[in-house]
């Protein structure tokens, strides 16, 4: 899912922003089509409630219509909107001062799960893998969840975004050095909450 | 001077080069007694983990959530859009449509108040005219069974004569204006 998209599809996006800047809300609705999950499920990871994703995906896509005629075509489209989004939600969690409950809690590296090693999709899997792979992803929500909304902000806009560090701290607002030690702190929060899957990978 | 974290994140991140990932992984083998092939395999797994769970969020109601972000949409359109040429502001209208029942009730109010002057304080102040103490006589009668009354009303004339028929003289009772003023000259 990083950023990286072909130019196939960066110039229809393109071509969708040119009628959108027109007025044209139909292409903007093709444009919301194509990317309200990613989006959502950004918002969703930065901030931990589904009603609070969901609206926070709605502002930050009624923004980027409001600053559609600010699109210069030097980015992909999808690069643009999910720093318009990340910034709402960042807004909103400065605002909200949302307070992690509790950083890493030992006791989750604990928990009993079964290790898998295909966690990417491939092709058909058995009931059982898909009940693994369930746990799973409940398993690091949970973790994610616990990461408190500064670690989660980095780490989501470089593992799943594919942001430079310079473009993470443009977007969060602070300078690279935070962004490293940030960065780091949550990818080994992250890798210590899931001990027991790398061990028996 | 980069630290730890700098690095560790340059490594993993593949933005070393070759000579600079070497050092880096006998730093890590050496001084904080990790493992780098582990150190990659458990970055991977997270971050595999991680696009796995992020791909997996649903979107609750997709459609009403187009529909709701062009319903905003739309509405900011309306609210930013110009008024068309010749029609009023819709404040102008509303001040407007103020004036014009304000004018509508002074109207009723002055209306009202001409039409209970007339009816009620108009004929109080109008001067009355005069009244005409009209005197008519009904009947008329005589004590002397010779004399006959008969009284005659002139409407043209606005006056009423008493005609005595068979009266040879006036009384001697009924002194005249003239008798009088004799009788007072005489005096």
């Amino acid at each position: 899912m990083p950023s990286g998209q072909p130019s196939g599809a960066e110039n229809e996006d393109h071509d969708l922003v040119r009628r959108s800047q027109s007025g044209d809300t139909r292409a903007f609705d093709e444009l919301v089509t194509k990317y309200r999950t990613r989006i959502h499920a950004m918002t969703y990871q930065m901030v931990r409630n589904e009603q609070d994703a969901w609206d926070l995906a709605q502002d930050g896509f009624f923004k980027a219509w409001k600053s559609l005629s600010k699109f210069r075509f030097q980015s992909a489209f999808y690069t643009w909107l999910y720093r318009i989004v990340t910034n709402v939600a960042i807004d909103w969690l400065r605002k909200k001062q949302v307070r992690s409950e509790g950083e890493f809690d030992e006791t989750i590296g604990n928990l009993s799960i079964e290790p898998t090693a295909d966690v990417t999709p491939k092709g058909e899997v058995s009931p059982e893998r898909q009940m693994e792979r369930g746990e799973l992803r409940e398993r690091l929500d949970a973790a994610i969840a616990k990461l408190s909304p500064d670690h989660r902000q980095v780490i989501l806009l470089k593992e799943i975004e594919g942001l430079q560090y310079h473009e993470i701290a443009d977007v969060v607002g602070c300078s690279i050095g935070t962004v490293m030690s940030r960065l780091f702190y949550a990818r080994k929060k992250l890798q210590s909450m899931l001990r027991d899957l790398h061990e028996n990978v | 001077m980069k630290t730890f974290e700098s690095s560790y994140n340059e490594w993993l991140d593949g933005h070393m080069n070759e000579a600079e990932s070497s050092a880096f992984e006998r730093e890590l083998t050496d001084t904080h007694g990790l493992d780098p092939a582990a150190e990659r395999r458990r970055h991977g797994i997270a971050r595999t983990a991680l696009l796995d769970l992020v791909e997996n969020t649903p979107l609750p109601h997709p459609d009403f959530f187009n529909s709701r972000l062009l319903e905003r949409i739309h509405a900011d359109l309306a609210a930013s859009a110009p008024a068309p040429q010749g029609a009023e502001p819709v404040t102008a209208s509303w001040f407007q449509s103020i004036l014009v029942r304000l004018a509508l009730g002074g109207a009723m109010a002055m209306f009202l108040g001409v039409m209970s002057y007339r009816a009620l304080i108009a004929p109080a102040l109008a001067p009355r005219p005069e009244t005409e103490y009209l005197a008519q006589v009904l009947d008329a009668s005589s004590p002397e069974s010779s004399v006959s009354a008969v009284p005659i009303y002139y409407k043209d004339e606005k006056s009423t004569v008493l005609w005595l028929d068979g009266m040879e003289h006036l009384p001697d009772s009924y002194a005249t204006n003239e008798q009088r003023d004799d009788g007072d000259a005489g005096q």
